[in-house]
């Protein structure tokens, strides 16, 4: 079980549809996941309980700064099932759930 | 009316209603675009003039976040910033908006307000199945009726 958090803004808009497309992505790929979504201020707090984030390129910045102890997938198109697939496989790969 | 339970998952069809749906032919700028993509929202009372002020203090911020995909933006904030009840509204905008230099022109713009974080689901997945499929967002960049834009969005919902 892989466990992904999605991050925006908001954290119930973008973050929310881009963990849909993570879930179709993952269940394409045949990786077990558990997905969910919440806001950029928020994130510090729950990324003990992630194995991979995944956020919008326009917050790379806000995030670095926050020095995640998981790795970070900055996406161009947060609901784009093949950027997802192209950035999360090597990452899976490394964890060996691939 | 009765009170409606705030974590109750709403239908698609609750959350999006065809007069809600419209098509203009251009927006001056950015910020005209997150105006005019949350005013039905801010007529039928689902927002406080307050949000759309908002949502462009927040893209001043942070960047234009709710660029989903080409073509698709998500226009929304945060509850606690002048969401009053969920529901969905949708513009087209015939010439694309761009938000700024690194993000994709938007000719769908979705306006969306959020009670909580989860409750709206329905929209959401109609939304993310609406961005995934290529065809379905070029056919309704070239809609110039909201019914054939309502009939796609809520067909896209199965």
């Amino acid at each position: 079980m892989v466990r992904i958090i999605a991050v925006c803004g908001a954290g119930l808009g973008s973050s929310f549809a881009c963990q849909m497309a993570i879930e179709q992505a993952m269940q394409a790929l045949g990786v077990e996941v558990k997905v969910s979504h919440t806001d950029t201020t928020s994130i510090g707090a729950l990324v003990s309980k992630a194995d991979i984030v995944c956020c919008g390129s326009n917050f790379r910045k806000l995030v670095e700064k926050k020095n995640l102890p998981v790795p970070v997938v900055y996406l161009d198109r947060l609901v784009d099932k093949k950027e997802i697939t192209e950035k999360l496989t090597p990452i899976l790969k490394d964890m060996g759930k691939l | 009316m009765q009170e409606e339970n705030k974590t109750e998952v709403a239908s698609l069809s609750d959350l999006l209603k065809p007069e809600n749906v419209r098509v203009i032919d251009g927006v001056r700028d950015w910020k005209d675009a997150v105006r005019i993509s949350l005013k039905p929202l801010e007529d039928g009372g689902y927002v406080e003039p307050r949000y759309a002020e908002n949502v462009i203090k927040d893209t001043i911020e942070l960047g234009p976040y709710y660029v989903l995909t080409d073509d698709v933006a998500l226009i929304h904030a945060r509850p606690e910033e002048g969401a009053i009840k969920k529901q969905l509204a949708v513009t087209l905008v015939h010439q694309p908006v761009v938000f700024n230099e690194t993000s994709f022109p938007v000719r769908i713009l979705f306006a969306l307000a959020a009670e909580d974080s989860t409750s709206h689901i329905e929209v959401i997945k109609m939304l993310a199945n609406f961005c995934m499929d290529e065809s379905r967002v070029a056919a309704v960049t070239e809609c110039t009726e909201p019914s054939d834009i309502y009939q796609i969005l809520i067909n896209s919902a199965e």
